[in-house]
């Protein structure tokens, strides 16, 4: 009896250790776990404590420094093209134009940013930058460096007015945008003249590009009235030097003005006879300037 | 300065108060009269062809009056006055009446320019938010008829007759 009942202590003594050793861990656990916020999930390794993200306010200034990025970029496009797409004559002086029109307007909505008691924003626009206008310049001079290479378009000159076009385009619906949101009217006048100022540069491109009278009206408008539906001018020469034909731009294309996206094609034909296509949404909240966004001009 | 939340509106007033419907009424008579002005374009000249695309060009901006017109009367209502402003009509009448395609080019790339600054008028003065997104959407297509109507006349060549809003200021 003697010999079961050492047995039953030393049973007893490591059945103690092995509930004790159980217990540290246990407690190690919650301890882990533990914390102010008790619904909270337990948290492994040093990370820092998460935080959340502030409610990012959304004003005229965030608005206005949004258009004035548009402006920037735009700006940082025409450069370009203006270097190394091949402009020349007409086209090269209208882009030229077009680059002392986008300076202007970046003015103004610098200081309409520091009326509404915001900081100028004076970069381009990053969103856009890495979504849209790096890749379109891109297939239209071309970039070695890119994996894998992409080629330069076949007619670069071409390209940069579709650029361009959709560019003017993608202003135009940005100011009809923020004409509802901001809040003085004189504000909202300054917007719509400078939204009307980008949809002249744009069909004066559309001109240029198509030809006249070819880009005066786009068969959709024409066709929307039984009085003008058979008024269709012969469709612009297509004057590409491969395969794929281009897409022809108008100077009129809808009674009113929109908000949806400006869609654009260009780059050389791939091997199935295919153009690059992208289309530049109006700004939406993931585009915005934020207060809280900062950069070195 | 108002904060609103993304994607709404600002704290303006969605519908037009009193003094926006005076400016909106102003706004549709100054359209009607476009729309008969340039029919009076259309009668004088019907009988050409449209080989430098004249006739596309008036027709459809004639169009583009007469809807600009019906949209300022849904904003409206029954204040809307649906007659044309007078002053501006018998002003260009004679200007329009002409079988002349450039001469009437010409006169309307006033009357366009003339619109485009009244409207920029009226929406610095607008407090409702949702009858300044129209007329602005309207006067930005307006801006454009400038620009074709500019070449139209034959001044295709000069960047500043394609660009800049004699009414307006250069831009």
């Amino acid at each position: 009896m003697s010999g079961s009942s050492d047995a039953n202590s030393r049973l007893s003594r490591r059945r103690l250790f092995e509930l004790g050793g159980t217990g540290a861990v246990l407690a190690a656990v919650l301890a882990a776990c533990g914390g102010d916020d008790g619904a909270a999930p337990g948290r492994v390794g040093f990370a820092p404590t998460a935080s959340d993200l502030p409610d990012p306010e959304v004003d005229d200034a965030v608005y206005l420094r949004t258009l004035s990025s548009l402006e920037q970029s735009i700006l940082a496009i025409y450069a370009r093209l203006q270097s190394d797409a091949g402009l020349d004559g007409p086209a090269a002086e209208a882009l030229a134009r077009f680059a002392d029109g986008h300076e202007s307007a970046a003015a103004t909505l610098g200081q309409l940013t520091g009326d509404a008691g915001g900081e100028a924003y004076e970069c381009p626009n990053p969103w856009y930058e890495e979504r849209y206008f790096g890749s379109t310049l891109d297939r239209i001079l071309g970039n070695d460096e890119a994996m894998p290479p992409v080629p330069p378009s076949d007619d670069s000159a071409r390209d940069a007015l579709a650029f361009a076009y959709a560019l003017e385009s993608l202003s135009v619906s940005s100011y009809l945008r923020f004409v509802e949101l901001v809040t003085p009217p004189a504000v909202r006048a300054q917007l719509a003249q400078l939204g009307a100022e980008a949809a002249r540069r744009a069909a004066t491109t559309a001109l240029y590009h198509s030809g006249v009278p070819e880009g005066y009206v786009s068969p959709e408008l024409l066709a929307l009235n039984p009085a003008t539906e058979g008024l269709q001018v012969e469709a612009p020469a297509d004057t590409t030097t491969d395969e794929a034909a281009i897409t022809p731009l108008y100077a009129l294309t809808d009674r009113f003005a929109q908000l949806g996206a400006a869609s654009l094609e260009v780059g050389a034909a791939d091997d199935a006879g295919l153009r690059y296509t992208t289309a530049f949404e109006t700004p939406a909240e993931n585009a915005y300037i934020y207060r809280s966004l900062t950069c070195s001009a | 300065m108002s904060s609103t939340p993304p994607g709404e509106t600002s704290s303006s007033p969605r519908r037009p108060t009193a003094g926006d419907v005076e400016l909106l009424a102003l706004a549709q008579q100054f359209e009607l009269a476009a729309r008969e002005l340039y029919d009076l374009a259309l009668a004088a000249g019907d009988a050409q062809g449209d080989a430098g695309g004249a006739l596309a060009v008036f027709t459809t901006i004639r169009e583009n009056h007469d809807e600009y017109a019906s949209a300022l009367s849904a904003s409206l209502g029954v204040a809307a006055p649906h007659v044309r402003d007078d002053a501006t009509f018998e002003a260009m009448a004679a200007d329009f009446d002409s079988a002349d395609a450039a001469s009437v080019a010409a006169a309307a790339y006033e009357l366009e320019s003339a619109a485009v600054a009244n409207h920029l008028d009226f929406v610095g003065r607008i407090e409702s938010a949702e009858a300044a997104r129209v007329l602005t959407s309207l006067l930005l297509v307006e801006s454009q008829h400038c620009t074709v109507l500019a070449d139209l006349a034959g001044n295709g060549s000069d960047l500043a007759a394609l660009l800049d809003n004699p009414a307006v200021g250069a831009s």
